[in-house]
């Protein structure tokens, strides 16, 4: 059963973005048919699979939400920005409320009320969304957010619906009859569910349902079997309510139940109003509503007959029902088992390597047992299409990983709408590349960055409304979230519209928090770069979005953490682009196996620049012990590696000054670069080869350790450390030039 | 939360309290208790059941047990399924004294 719920949240994740992406499509007035229909099956989907797992909160709000919707769908009302910006409201609410259901945080009942009360506003009037809820309004959503009493009761105003609807004045009730298989409760279903459903839809036309248990094939308790369905039922529901709609609460019950919709025989009215009519001696010649037993044939306990053909009592339930009992249990659901969808294509091209694979080690195995030189030509030339297919099999598997970017890119959308109905702006957030495909690990790990990086945008770097007209742009700020693939890289951007960055703001207040001297000459770009300090913060009050000082940093270390690295660039006036640079995935490397101090370390290939043999003349020492070298004309500070990490097997490891030049001559070594461009050479005893390596955790298996990011395991088993390029680069620079090596190791960074 | 749990001491004047959650997979656990209760002539206490689905609704209408206390879960959730005068004046079958 767990499995299956999982696989109706990955529905409910997928339907969401199509949700979300029809709602923006619609606020950027695209209001096409079938836009309006795909975000009206998104809702109804939603509804019908929660029904099924007796999601209670998460089926009232989406019938709610799907019933405003039709209005939308049925061109009742235009989606004006008012009632799209309702049903982007309503769409967070939804979003919450599956994560709720998910066993994530409660969703703050007021705020699915009043999301709840503004679509049942349009849905009931089916015109423009007015601000002032309507009585009815009030009336058909309590601020509990209890559902409708079951007793019926007359309320005066079913006669203002009768009004707003324009429909049937004389219509007659519509009754529900239906009774549940067995195979109805073996999947998970209640019939509870589908009588919630029911008094749903009464309830979002402002009335109410009269239900009728009909009992007439229950057995004894001694006959009765646990599993088997005995119980059929008869409810009528308000003239008001459409036949779909109640047709639409057996969307996804209809092979594993009986039922039947019609409108019952026209009966004057004041039926619906006297009572009585709740009575459960229900009208027989409504035949053509009850292909099931009739229910007048209420009771086949001889005892309860009496009691079921008495009308019921006027008193009615004495507490509103309370549906959420369903939801409750949903919270402690056990944590969500992770999983991805994927084309059935990549698993298929998978397949076909998997067999490759076999035909490819049956052979190297009958090679194997020849001892003739073209034997053993043959078997190397195996091994080599061996190596080969390895690596395409692995491309496979990282094909079936990769993922979108369009889940964690859509749900920016509400981020930044939150932040504006913070900060009181008007932005529109832009999406480009979403089909831009990542390893599922990363799009994971992206969004509390992005969310950082968007609200920070919102926050501080769009200008307020009125600076933005005094500056002669447009009222309404622009950001600009895209992805795309580069050189082996995802590259995500965000570029706003802004001020940019005011650099000499930046800078004084780096020196004020002493993060920098306030002699220190810094580039433009390392006076950006300050904003990812830790402690750092230019805002002069904290607000609620950002200003704290943390989040720039905490973004760094975050995409960092990632293998990734952070640009910026800004104009003042313009606006600022941040980029991250990431990884395509987070478990293979593409590395240069060398060895240093008796060791074999692997350098990530794309920090690898170029290689090279040391020449004595390129080599300059420096007053202070250094070693510099000149390549081409750009001198970089010369690093031996084992020094550098002190390895046990390094010549000078006592002594930190740098080796004389001459013992450096014909020198192996490995110009790197990290991410700001900064280039270092590294001096190692030898390059041994290229090859892909699984990346280990260090830190979650050990400790961190200066220089090192990850380890991995070699073919031959043994442990090899993969090396920290930025911090090593970071760390050689601060030494050449006598910075304090923390703040340029930041910088570089 | 299982209805074993709670069947412990049986005697007539005690009632036997119902589990937490009545839904589908409790049906076969509250039909072997409302047939203790039946045999002990003890009440159903409902007081604490915040859940009723429709397989356990059939197990207590067909036992025609009174229930004791029930809560107001239970009067909704009968209520919802057009059974609340199945509360308000519990029926006994001919054969099952009420308590």
């Amino acid at each position: 059963m767990d499995d299956i719920l999982q696989i109706f949240f990955q529905e409910c994740d997928e339907q969401l973005q199509e949700l979300e992406g029809g709602l923006s499509a619609l606020s950027d007035g695209v209001s096409e048919h079938e836009t309006v229909n795909a975000v009206f099956r998104a809702v109804h989907s939603i509804k019908g699979g929660a029904a099924s797992f007796g999601l209670d909160n998460l089926v009232r709000f989406a019938h709610v939400f799907e019933n405003a919707l039709d209005g939308l769908r049925s061109e009742r009302f235009a989606p004006t920005h008012d009632v799209v910006k309702i049903f982007l409201k309503a769409m967070d609410v939804l979003s919450d409320l599956v994560n709720e259901a998910r066993g994530g945080a409660a969703v703050d009942p007021a705020r699915v009320a009043e999301s709840h009360a503004e679509l049942a506003d349009i849905g009931a009037t089916g015109s423009q969304a007015s601000t002032a809820p309507t009585a009815a309004g009030e009336d058909a959503i309590p601020a509990d957010f209890s559902p409708v009493p079951m007793d019926f009761e007359p309320v005066p105003f079913d006669f203002d619906f009768g009004e707003e609807e324009e429909a049937t004045p004389v219509a007659s009730p519509l009754v529900v009859t239906f009774r549940p298989h067995d195979a109805l409760y073996q999947r998970g279903d209640d019939a509870r569910n589908i009588l919630i459903g029911l008094a749903d839809i009464a309830h979002a036309c402002g009335g109410e349902i009269q239900t009728l248990c009909d009992r007439t094939t229950l057995p004894p308790l001694a006959d009765l079997g646990v599993d088997t369905s005995y119980l059929s039922w008869r409810v009528v529901l308000p003239a008001e309510v459409a036949e779909e709609s109640a047709q639409a609460v057996f969307d996804w019950v209809s092979d594993d139940c009986d039922f039947s919709i019609a409108r019952e025989a026209p009966q004057v009215d004041p039926s619906m109003t006297d009572p009585s009519v709740a009575d459960p001696s229900p009208e027989p010649d409504d035949a053509r509503a009850r292909p099931i037993e009739a229910p007048e044939a209420v009771s086949p306990v001889p005892a309860e007959d009496e009691h079921a053909a008495e009308p019921p009592r006027t008193t009615p339930i004495p507490a509103p029902l309370d549906l959420h009992a369903g939801a409750q249990s949903t919270t402690v659901r056990k944590p969500e088992q992770a999983s991805i969808r994927v084309d059935l294509h990549r698993i298929d091209d998978l397949m076909d390597l998997v067999g490759e694979l076999v035909i490819a080690q049956a052979a190297i195995e009958s090679l194997s047992r020849r001892t003739d030189p073209a034997g053993q030509q043959e078997l190397l030339q195996s091994i080599g299409s061996m190596q080969s297919l390895t690596r395409d099999i692995q491309d496979a598997v990282m094909a079936v990983r990769a993922q979108p970017v369009r889940a964690v890119f859509q749900r920016m959308q509400r981020v930044v709408r939150e932040a504006c109905s913070m900060t009181g702006k008007e932005i529109a957030l832009t999406l480009e590349g979403e089909d831009t495909e990542v390893d599922r690990t990363l799009i994971e790990k992206l969004t509390d960055p992005l969310t950082h990086m968007l609200r920070n945008a919102v926050d501080h770097g769009i200008e307020s409304t009125k600076a933005r007209i005094a500056a002669g742009k447009p009222a309404e700020g622009r950001i600009v979230l895209s992805a795309e693939h580069r050189s082996g890289r995802i590259l995500i951007t965000i570029k706003d519209d802004g001020a940019g960055i005011n650099r000499q703001r930046v800078f004084e207040t780096a020196v004020k928090r002493g993060i920098v001297p306030a002699d220190a000459a810094l580039s433009d770009d390392e006076i950006n770069n300050l904003i990812f300090m830790p402690g750092f913060s230019t805002a002069s009050t904290v607000s609620d979005l950002s200003g704290r000082g943390v989040g720039m940093d905490v973004v760094r270390q975050a995409i960092q953490s990632l293998g990734g690295r952070i640009t910026i660039s800004s104009t003042p006036g313009r606006g600022t682009t941040f980029g991250f640079s990431l990884p395509l995935t987070l478990a293979i490397l593409d590395g240069m196996l060398i060895a240093a101090g008796g060791s074999t370390m692997v350098i990530p290939i794309a920090s690898v620049i170029e290689t090279m043999i040391a020449s004595r003349g390129d080599i300059y020492a420096l007053p202070n012990g250094r070693n510099v070298i000149s390549i081409r004309g750009d001198c970089m500070p010369l690093i031996p590696l084992a020094t550098a990490l002190k390895l046990p097997g390094a010549p000078s490891h006592n002594h930190p000054a740098a080796p004389p030049r001459d013992a450096l001559d014909a020198s192996v070594i490995l110009v790197v670069e990290n991410e700001s461009g900064a280039r270092a050479a590294l001096i190692v005893d030898e390059i041994r080869d290229q090859t892909q390596v699984v990346i280990k955790s260090i830190e979650s298996n050990y400790r961190q350790i200066f220089g090192v990011s990850a380890a991995t395991i070699l073919g031959d088993g043994s442990v090899s450390l993969i090396l920290d390029v930025s911090a090593l680069v970071a760390s050689a620079i601060g030494q050449i030039d006598g910075k304090p090596s923390n703040i340029r190791a930041e910088l570089a960074a | 939360m299982t209805a074993d749990a709670e069947t412990a001491p049986a005697h007539a004047t005690t009632p036997l309290i119902l589990p937490e959650r009545l839904d589908s997979a409790a049906a076969g656990a509250l039909k072997s208790l409302v047939e203790q209760a039946a045999a002990t002539e003890s009440a159903l206490d409902a007081s604490g059941v915040a859940y009723v689905g429709g397989l356990c609704l059939q197990i207590l209408l067909a036992s025609g047990r009174p229930l004791a206390a029930p809560s107001e879960k239970v009067r909704e959730a009968f209520a919802l399924f057009g059974v609340g005068e199945f509360l308000s004046e519990p029926s006994t079958s001919s054969s099952e004294p009420s308590a």
